[in-house]
């Protein structure tokens, strides 16, 4: 019992010092960089970088690194700083030979943002089905949710939380026309009245199909989306934007972003190279000329331009300064064999998950044989066989610090007595 | 013998489970006249759309009890065992400690877990009298790793009272505190409920290795 008890007390201590040591230790190392941005002018046809220190001074130049003052910059991006170059009466009459109308850009103009902790994430599954044709401007919240569970779908008033058997039987009866499978795996929608109109809901069946469901004047609008479709769906992101350009983004189970195109449902694979949706970041901004891919992750920011029909225009790749210095890395490896994370990128759940470091196999190794040493100085010094407990070394050898923390808190077996020293 | 040693951890925490048993009683009282004030100032939508759409927890403040009875139980039931090394005492009771400290430890955690498991379900109660079980659902994935938070804070509040080394009480402080943020950092109902299992292992080492401290108290140990 003593021996179960001593290892439940290692391990206990384990999980804790290998959550909060790591943490603490890059909260104290890690750097810092300027936040920089990319953009594209369809003015000059090159890139443009927006760089802001830690003391918010902003620098702006070309991608060939020619300075440029802030009106300059602002002159180069039409689209993006309409309001300021319309006021200043300098809005280009055309670019590109294109037109260019400042009150209609916002209906060309759509800046979308995806983050890969909208993947995952504890939710409550309950929707409220917005009316997407009451014939008012403004959007209002519905008196009532739905939930699709067992073999339908089902309303509940919100006033008393009673059932509304007609709506239910109405709704029900439109998914099952409409070829839906119960109960629903996963719902997405943008449930807010602080946009434009309403789309509704895309919903995930019991066998992986898509369904767009939209509530008009009362009435279900159950619509197959997608069937069979290989990867599998993982997440949608619904935008409503006024030019109704795009239902939103689909991200699939093998990591490919599309943007789902109105009307017709259709996917456009989007031309991102090395991206990966469960770490990094993508905003999308669509503009009368172009497309703007710009992905954020690891130390790296990438930008893809491309044209109306998605062809690739030009492209950029700008290497950031690391966050975390090669000694801090160095260091981690060897105070650190491994870290468990509460938070992860993809999730906005709180878990346990273990993540082994790869870095640096000397110093990983280092770091080992020092606690090792440690801990054999530690049992010398309470005049104690090496032989005392041999699991011990299992755990050193593999937790490293962590275990040498860990078995130094736990103790010695209780009751075992230490070697008697000769008398010299 | 069994009994009279229940009987014996009773008498230690009757005072202790009485004035809590009032604390639930007033904790959801207050549950549900804040529930009925927070649904008669806001429009039902605007309080569902909080509950589901922000995942907003009104019922916050009350999974604190959990955490409360662990500690108050802990030390009410631990520290007059451990002063003046009346430990030994308990443990030259004709019973092996095998039998023993499990008894021991396993009241107190019943009596943590009776407590704060009638106040959870006092709060069940009160949130599916308004709500779907969606919701009251979402009410129970955020009690429970407050329930495991306030089961590491019973075997904390044991496992620092009986300490011999004082760095290691410390030490062992720290690291229960360390898992207790862990398991109360949620900030929506279910951020739990993928790993809640890996919490409860974790919760149950801790169980386990009050075993440990105690066979130092007994056997002498190093310091």
């Amino acid at each position: 019992m003593t021996f179960f008890s001593r290892y439940a007390a290692v391990f206990f201590a384990l999980v804790v010092l290998a959550t909060f040591l790591p943490r603490f230790f890059w909260q104290a190392a890690e750097g810092q960089r300027n936040r920089l941005a990319i953009f594209y002018s369809s003015v000059s046809e090159g890139f443009l970088i927006h760089e802001l220190d830690a003391y918010g001074q902003n620098f702006y130049r070309t991608e060939e690194g020619r300075e440029l003052d802030q009106k300059d910059f602002v002159s180069l991006l039409p689209f993006r700083y309409a309001r300021d170059l319309v006021r200043w009466g300098e809005m280009p009459e055309t670019i590109q030979g294109v037109a260019v109308e400042p009150e209609k850009l916002p209906l060309s103009v759509q800046n979308v943002f995806f983050r890969p902790r909208s993947l995952d994430g504890p939710e409550i599954p309950l929707c409220f089905v917005m009316e997407a044709a009451s014939g008012f401007v403004d959007l209002e919240m519905p008196g009532e949710v739905m939930r699709i569970s067992g073999r339908q779908a089902e309303f509940i008033r919100t006033s008393d939380n009673r059932v509304l058997k007609e709506k239910s039987l109405l709704f029900t009866a439109a998914f099952e026309r409409a070829g839906f499978h119960f109960p629903a795996q996963k719902a997405w929608a943008r449930t807010s009245t602080r946009k434009p109109f309403d789309w509704g809901w895309f919903i995930l069946d019991a066998e992986g199909s898509l369904f767009h469901l939209i509530q008009a004047k009362g009435q279900p609008q159950v619509r197959p989306v997608l069937k069979d479709f290989a990867p599998g769906i993982r997440y949608v992101q619904v935008e409503e934007h006024p030019g109704r350009h795009a239902y939103g983004l689909l991200v699939d189970w093998k990591g490919g972003v599309h943007r789902m195109n109105y009307p017709d449902y259709s996917l456009t694979p989007l031309p991102l190279k090395e991206f990966n949706p469960s770490e990094m970041r993508l905003t999308w901004r669509r503009d009368p000329l172009v497309h703007h891919y710009t992905v954020e992750g690891g130390d790296a920011l990438s930008v893809t331009v491309t044209d109306h029909r998605d062809a690739v225009i030009r492209e950029i790749r700008m290497d950031l300064p690391p966050l975390r210095s090669e000694s801090a890395r160095k260091a981690e490896a060897f105070f650190f064999p491994f870290r468990i994370m509460q938070g992860v990128p993809d999730s906005g759940y709180l878990t346990l998950r273990l993540s082994w470091n790869h870095d640096f196999l000397l110093a990983r190794a280092l770091g080992i044989l020092a606690a090792l040493g440690s801990f054999v100085l530690w049992r010398h010094w309470q005049g104690r066989s090496l032989k005392e407990s041999p699991a011990d070394w299992l755990v050193l050898g593999v937790c490293g610090f962590f275990g040498l923390f860990a078995l130094l808190w736990a103790g010695h077996v209780p009751g075992q007595k230490p070697v008697e020293r000769r008398a010299v | 013998m069994l009994r009279a040693l229940f009987y014996k951890e009773w008498i230690k925490l009757r005072w202790p489970i009485g004035i809590l048993a009032l604390l639930g009683l007033a904790s959801l009282v207050q549950a549900g006249l804040g529930l009925r004030y927070l649904a008669a100032i806001r429009e039902s939508t605007e309080l569902w759309e909080g509950l589901i759409l922000k995942q907003q927890m009104p019922y916050g403040g009350q999974l604190v009890f959990p955490a409360v009875c662990g500690l108050v139980l802990g030390v009410s039931q631990w520290f007059p065992e451990t002063r003046q090394r009346s430990l030994r005492l308990l443990l030259h009771l004709p019973l092996s400690e095998k039998i023993l400290i499990p008894v021991v430890v396993g009241t107190g955690l019943l009596f943590v877990c009776l407590l704060a498991g009638l106040h959870g379900l006092g709060l069940v109660f009160i949130y599916a009298l308004r709500f779907p079980h969606e919701i009251v659902t979402g009410l129970v994935w955020a009690w429970l790793p407050h329930m495991l938070a306030g089961m590491t804070l019973y075997c904390g509040a044991a496992m620092v009272l009986m300490e011999t080394a004082w760095w290691r009480r410390v030490m062992g402080a720290c690291l229960v505190y360390g898992f207790f943020k862990m398991l109360t950092s949620g900030g929506q109902p279910a951020a739990y409920a993928q790993s809640l299992w890996m919490y409860g292992l974790v919760t149950l080492s801790l169980v386990i290795m009050l075993f440990l401290p105690v066979m130092r108290a007994k056997r002498g140990g190093d310091q």
